[in-house]
């Protein structure tokens, strides 16, 4: 084990310590996340008395407060995380070539496959298993913004009612100790087996790094199912026939479509590729095209967290033109005001961690092929033809990605809000400019992703790749 | 303007020096090539063979010395227009690894066509006559992982002479084959060449391939160490 802890030291300390500080960031977000969900248990069987608590309740948030919102709270804490957890997918990918490299020479070294697991696991694990103790910090720190009288709050009167909704965090259950570090274990266990994902495919011999035979093309029938599930539900929850518990009812269907549509990306990314084959006219198109069709599933994944913004924003725009008036008809009810202007915020946030989880897809696929791209400069491609291709294979599936997440965000809203409300004048603008400034917002992601990965395509570019394998 | 031994250079390297770090890669070397020659450099390994190739073909820039190309200096032009050139007047064919892997043989080869934004049928069409030209029609639609080496060298060859191009940089093109594929490969790029009436500038360490050129020029610690007239 001190073996293993020193040669990871060695790894870390010779080019490794980027991917790590990347990992612990995005592990410090799950965790800070996971302990926010974890507090508001501990809250709920502290103040409950069918739990046998015997704590006095806060003065929180309806969405706490309302033990039937309080599970819709806790899932949508649970689905901000699938933002940083996307992103640490990609992180995990970071330098894959040089690391496959080295673990192929520590096997000529005389390292069995399971000593090589174990390190890939630790070099990951490691870092992951610190960012989940920051992310305590994490935690603190949305805690002094949402909990008690929190900082947000003080930008209001402290007695108004958009205070008081802002109050999401409790601040008389801390985790203890032992739920810290179990937290942190946990988190850290993800991290290792995350890495061994990333290695599962290939076969790391003493001779190099082979892989194995492509997997089939995705298919798209899992996926549908759960998004027909899903939107089924949401037509039962629409003519009241969902059961005893609405609230669980909603949150299944609303995981049912998430999943699906997670799953549905890498397919989505398949046929895209493989209809801009048949009719691409231009290199770039083409060679974006090939990409997609050769390798649909990591392209898919990078891009699945703009559908997932897609689909909150479209199930927005169709609750953000019916949100109703407080009791005195003063403006409209904070209740649903603020928790609609935190999703925003939190979608507006989510965006750059995507912009990086695609930027890091593309320079990855950039470092894999550099010997190709290399040979494809020498033989008379220019820079502009380079990025102009990397600027297609990305928007290829980040737009219609998000396209298609906006369209499964809005139906479901419209059958529950009802097709007469739906039809409206002011709904339809709405879901006019929510869908553009969506789609905008991919766009602008596609864009800055590429311009991000601009010095990785130079390196990629660089003749002395012709000399290396 | 400078003569080779095979009439007006269509592309001469002058007193190239390029360093790669501490490494002098180049030490003052020179170069003729002219239209329609077939040339071979040799050397030892480290000799800089493969860095005179990329300075004479614009991928590297030389730190000093000039190119000049069909009376035209290129050592000075910016990298867009470099690569331009290159992909409009020159080939290039490397040992191994050049194709895009997700692309089809076809695909591949057209590619230099379809950047030059010509249409896609005409580009795809014009890949497969070399393709054929050359014996590799029925691999058409593979990809270079389906491909074996010598097919892959063979979609290279294609792809490099599918411009029409003037002069066409090899950097040991059959150092990645068995004798029969590279002899096969090697005899298929000279027939192309001498067809197209292109110059060959050719960098190898197998004396058989060497002694296939119209002329050899022996590179040794950065510097010409000797020129021979082959066959």
């Amino acid at each position: 084990m001190l073996a293993n802890l020193v040669l990871v030291r060695a790894f870390l300390r010779n080019g490794g310590i980027g991917r790590a500080v990347l990992v612990a960031c995005c592990t410090a977000m799950v965790s800070g996340l996971l302990f926010v969900a974890l507090v508001t248990v501990l809250y709920t069987y502290a103040t409950s008395a069918t739990f046998g608590g015997s704590q006095a309740g806060e003065d929180l948030s309806d969405l706490i407060d309302n033990a039937t919102l309080r599970m819709g709270y806790l899932t949508g804490v649970l689905l901000i995380t699938l933002a940083p957890l996307t992103l640490l997918r990609q992180v995990l990918r970071m330098g894959t070539a040089a690391r496959e490299q080295r673990l192929a020479g520590l096997r000529l070294a005389g390292a069995t496959p399971a000593d090589v697991r174990r390190l890939a696991g630790i070099e990951v694990g490691l870092p992951s298993f610190a960012g989940g103790l920051v992310g305590y910090l994490v935690f603190l720190g949305l805690r002094a913004v949402f909990g008690g009288v929190p900082v947000s709050a003080r930008m209001f009167d402290p007695a108004s009612e958009v205070a008081y909704q802002l109050r999401l965090i409790p601040m008389t259950v801390s985790p203890t100790w032992w739920q810290v570090l179990l937290v942190a274990l946990a988190v850290g266990a993800a991290g290792a087996i995350g890495a061994g994902a990333t290695i599962g495919r290939v076969r790391i011999s003493p001779l190099g790094v082979s892989r194995q035979a492509p997997r089939a093309a995705p298919r798209p029938w899992v996926a549908l199912s759960l998004l027909v599930l899903g939107v089924a539900g949401f037509c039962l929850l629409a003519m009241g026939t969902s059961g005893p518990n609405p609230m669980l009812g909603s949150i299944a269907a609303v995981l049912l479509v998430v999943v699906g549509l997670l799953l549905l990306t890498p397919w989505l990314t398949y046929v895209l590729g493989r209809l801009v084959v048949a009719r691409a006219a231009s290199a770039h198109v083409l060679l974006a095209g090939r990409r997609l069709v050769t390798d649909p599933r990591p392209a898919g994944r990078a891009a699945a967290a703009l559908g997932v913004i897609g689909l909150v924003a479209g199930f927005g725009s169709v609750f953000v033109t019916i949100l109703p008036r407080s009791a005195g008809g003063s403006g409209l009810d904070p209740f649903y005001v603020v928790p609609t202007i935190l999703v925003g915020i939190v979608l507006f946030l989510s965006l750059p961690l995507t912009v990086f989880s695609l930027a890091v897809h593309g320079a990855e696929t950039l470092m894999d092929r550099k010997r190709a791209i290399a040979s494809l400069a020498a033989a008379g491609a220019v820079e502009g033809d380079l990025v102009r291709a990397q600027r297609w294979e990305v928007g290829l599936v980040a737009v219609p990605v998000t396209v298609v997440g906006l369209l499964f965000g809005a139906i479901p809203a419209e059958l529950m809000v009802g097709v007469h409300q739906a039809s409206s004048g002011r709904q339809a603008l709405s879901d006019l400019v929510v869908s553009l400034a969506t789609a905008g917002c991919a766009a602008l992601a596609v864009f800055l992703a590429t311009a991000l990965t601009r010095p990785w395509l130079r390196r990629a570019a660089s003749p002395t790749n012709l000399r290396t394998a | 303007m400078t003569t080779t031994l095979n009439g007006p250079a269509l592309l001469a390297g002058q007193a190239l020096r390029k360093s790669f770090a501490r490494t002098e890669a180049l030490r003052g070397v020179g170069l003729e090539v002219a239209a329609g020659e077939v040339v071979a450099v040799t050397g030892p390994s480290g000799s800089g063979k493969s860095t005179l190739l990329h300075c004479l073909a614009g991928i590297l820039r030389p730190e000093a010395g000039q190119v000049v190309f069909d009376g035209r200096r290129i050592d000075n032009l910016d990298e867009t227009a470099r690569t331009l050139l290159r992909r409009r007047e020159f080939g290039i064919v490397l040992q191994f690894g050049q194709l895009l892997p997700e692309l089809t043989a076809v695909q591949n080869v057209a590619l230099p066509l379809l950047l030059e934004g010509h249409e896609r049928m005409a580009c795809e069409q014009a890949a497969r006559s070399w393709l054929e030209r050359l014996g590799a029609l029925a691999e058409a639609e593979a990809t270079p992982g389906e491909l074996s080496g010598g097919q892959q060298q063979r979609v290279a060859v294609a792809r490099a002479l599918v411009c029409g191009p003037r002069i066409i940089f090899a950097d040991e093109p059959t150092g990645a084959l068995d004798t029969v594929a590279g002899e096969q490969v090697l005899s298929e790029l000279l027939n192309a060449v001498r067809d197209t009436h292109a110059a060959l500038v050719m960098v190898t360490h197998d004396n058989r391939v060497a002694a296939r050129a119209d002329r050899e020029v022996i590179l040794q610690d950065g510097r010409l160490a000797g020129a021979s007239v082959g066959a």
